[in-house]
């Protein structure tokens, strides 16, 4: 398996070609994420960038080329080894909905400790995973004693938010993927809601890779790369 | 981690989650379950009682017939024969050497609709029902004078019949009670009532075969004679000895002699008559009506196919609004695979907790009804509890629920491979 000798080095695909069977394929040449690193993937919808997250959430397999995550080039790990990768080292927040309608929201923040044995070990370092789980939410913004047990359904769309972004925090994953994790959000909240995810993320160690539409998001984060300029389109007759 | 346990325990919270709809499809199964269970009960227990009608019996003898007619009219009381044997005849079978005893069986007239049976102490001591269960009066006393009756447990209570109670008895077995058809000149005494016991005895009056013979001696073919009606007095010191009987049950010294002696009958020369085996004859009666029984089982099982159906539609039903729960669920590391695994677990727990409903029903309901089943309808149930046929028939039905389930989850696995950790809209 190839890797990489740059030991701050989190994300380096190369050459990657990849698309959905009957869908448009798309060619990323290069794209490099250090440790602790906060990049904005800016783009309008339908331009490959769902897509986009699935190759690198590794959901989808490239058809050629590498994605090296950590050292390990997820494009040789088998279906289920790709699933197991994501589960131990990547958080994921989705645009809303991001929870489990059953169990509370401490419930769901503990939702990935289940599949990943690195991740409980690493969230139970130093106290409880409920516990962790709680200081999590505390950390960002929310009361866990008054919300922790709550049914989600009767959570604010901003309180969901986080709650998702306490769940893809915990264990300390070394990426964070968010796809327009703010779009549903005012912008006072979205700007809170930036605000904490990056102190958790920094606490954490995790780099932030976020696709999103909203300039305003963009300018929050280290680094923008406009989708359209990283993504080259190949028909699928082609 | 376990997965196995993250799947069950994920797979317990999202049915709690729609419990509503979890439940109905459960209460479907568990009606279904119940049905399946009972209809195995009342099918194994009618065959039961069915084949314990007629037990200690070696042989039954009758004019030659089929198997089945002569079991029907000699033990069920239904039918008639088409022909008598001769009381020669009767003697003669009777003193052979393989006997043990012989009770002889006559049958013809009736009482308000149920058969009058002539016959002899050798019946009451011989006859016997369910395992080895001889018949035994709930009250009065064992008959002593000629028009002295012992009615069964149905006559008594479709009539409601006391001992001392005078009855008459109607000439032939189709009587409408007409006053031309009854032997009202000669009233029987109710001596004594049957205690119940769920075979056609319970629905049978008994009388001495010499009473038989005395009730008609001013019949001829059919009818009464002309003139007037010859006194009590002289009919009792008249020889009352019959002329023919209907039919005779016969238990023999040993089991070896039963073929013999059964052919020693089929080949009596100076007439033609029958004997046959009850159990091979019950048998035989039992897969004509088994039918029924049969179609029975195959509807319920059919119920219980419909309601695993029904465990399929409401995981498929719910797969759409559930994709973003498999999105999540793919998204924090679980498998394609760990989702089958989901839906699989939830379509057998629906099952299970169905079946487990469904059986606890079953015996409830059973543990209730024995007592009024077997009062009324004489359908005895030894046991309510479960046979390792009906556990297999449980297992069964779960496996039915889990399979309905493999369409959706099946489902649900493309679409959490093709939709990946992605919601599309």
């Amino acid at each position: 398996m190839p890797t990489t000798d740059d030991a701050n080095e989190l994300l380096s695909v190369r050459g990657a070609r990849f698309g959905w069977p009957g869908g448009e394929q798309f060619l990323l040449n290069a794209l490099n994420i250090h440790r602790g690193g906060r990049i904005a993937l800016v783009g309008a919808s339908g331009g490959g960038k769902t897509t986009l997250l699935s190759l690198l959430a590794g959901v989808m397999k490239p058809l050629d080329g590498a994605v090296d995550i950590l050292g390990t080039d997820i494009a040789q790990l088998s279906g289920p080894a790709r699933d197991r990768f994501r589960g131990d080292h990547m958080g994921i927040i989705f645009q809303m909905f991001n929870l489990l309608p059953y169990g509370g929201a401490v419930d769901n923040v503990l939702l990935p400790l289940s599949f990943s044995t690195r991740r409980r070990r690493r969230a139970q370092a130093a106290r409880s995973a409920p516990e962790e789980a709680a200081r999590l939410l505390a950390a960002l913004g929310l009361d866990p004693d008054q919300i922790g047990a709550r049914a989600i359904s009767k959570l604010s769309v901003g309180q969901q938010q986080r709650v998702a972004a306490a769940r893809a925090l915990i264990g300390r994953p070394e990426l964070i993927l968010a796809d327009e994790p703010t779009s549903a959000l005012d912008p006072a909240s979205t700007d809170e809601f930036l605000a904490l995810l990056f102190a958790e993320a920094e606490a954490a160690g995790a780099a932030v890779l976020c696709v999103t539409h909203d300039p305003r998001v963009a300018e929050r984060f280290d680094q923008k790369l406009q989708i359209s300029d990283l993504l080259e389109v190949r028909s699928e007759a082609a | 981690m376990g997965g196995r346990f993250v799947i069950l325990g994920l797979a317990l919270q999202s049915l709690s989650a729609r419990r509503a709809v979890v439940l109905m499809t459960a209460l479907s199964i568990a009606v279904s379950v119940a049905l399946l269970l009972t209809v195995e009960k009342m099918r194994s227990s009618a065959r039961a009682s069915f084949d314990a009608t007629i037990k200690g019996t070696d042989l039954i003898v009758g004019a030659r017939a089929g198997d089945v007619q002569l079991l029907l009219y000699t033990v069920f009381r239904i039918g008639s024969p088409t022909r008598n044997i001769t009381w020669a005849s009767y003697k003669e079978i009777a003193g052979h050497r393989s006997v043990k005893w012989i009770a002889p069986l006559s049958l013809g007239d009736s009482h308000k609709g149920f058969r009058v049976l002539g016959t002899t102490d050798a019946y009451f001591k011989h006859f016997r029902y369910r395992g080895d269960r001889a018949l035994t009066l709930a009250s009065g006393a064992a008959p002593a004078d000629l028009f002295d009756t012992v009615v069964g447990a149905d006559v008594a209570a479709k009539l409601n019949y006391k001992v001392g109670d005078k009855i008459i008895v109607s000439h032939g077995i189709g009587s409408m009670g007409r006053k031309d058809e009854l032997h009202d000149d000669l009233p029987f005494r109710i001596v004594a009532i049957l205690a119940k016991t769920g075979t056609p005895v319970d629905r049978t009056v008994h009388v001495t075969l010499e009473a038989i013979e005395a009730i008609h001696v001013d019949w001829r073919t059919g009818a009464r004679k002309l003139g007037a009606a010859t006194p009590e007095a002289t009919i009792r010191a008249m020889d009352l000895t019959p002329r023919a009987i209907t039919a005779a049950l016969v238990g023999l010294k040993s089991p070896i002699s039963i073929l013999g002696y059964r052919r020693y009958v089929n080949d009596y020369p100076k007439e033609a008559l029958s004997a046959v085996m009850p159990g091979v004859a019950l048998s035989e009666l039992w897969r004509i009506v088994g039918v029924a029984e049969t179609a029975l089982s195959a509807i319920s099982f059919l119920v219980v196919i419909a309601a695993a159906i029904g465990v399929g539609v409401m995981l498929s039903a719910s797969l759409a609004a559930r994709r973003r729960e498999m999105a999540i669920l793919r998204s924090v590391g679980a498998r394609p695979r760990t989702i089958l695994g989901l839906l699989m677990v939830e379509a057998a727990g629906v099952t299970l907790l169905g079946v487990l409903v469904g059986a606890g029903l079953h015996v409830a309901g059973l543990s209730m009804l024995a007592g009024w089943l077997d009062a009324n309808y004489g359908v005895y149930i030894e046991s309510v509890a479960l046979s390792s046929r009906e556990f297999g028939a449980l297992g069964i039905a779960t496996a039915l629920g889990a399979l309905a389930g493999v369409p959706a989850a099946w489902r649900a696995y493309r679409l959490s491979l093709a939709d990946g950790v992605a919601m599309r809209e």
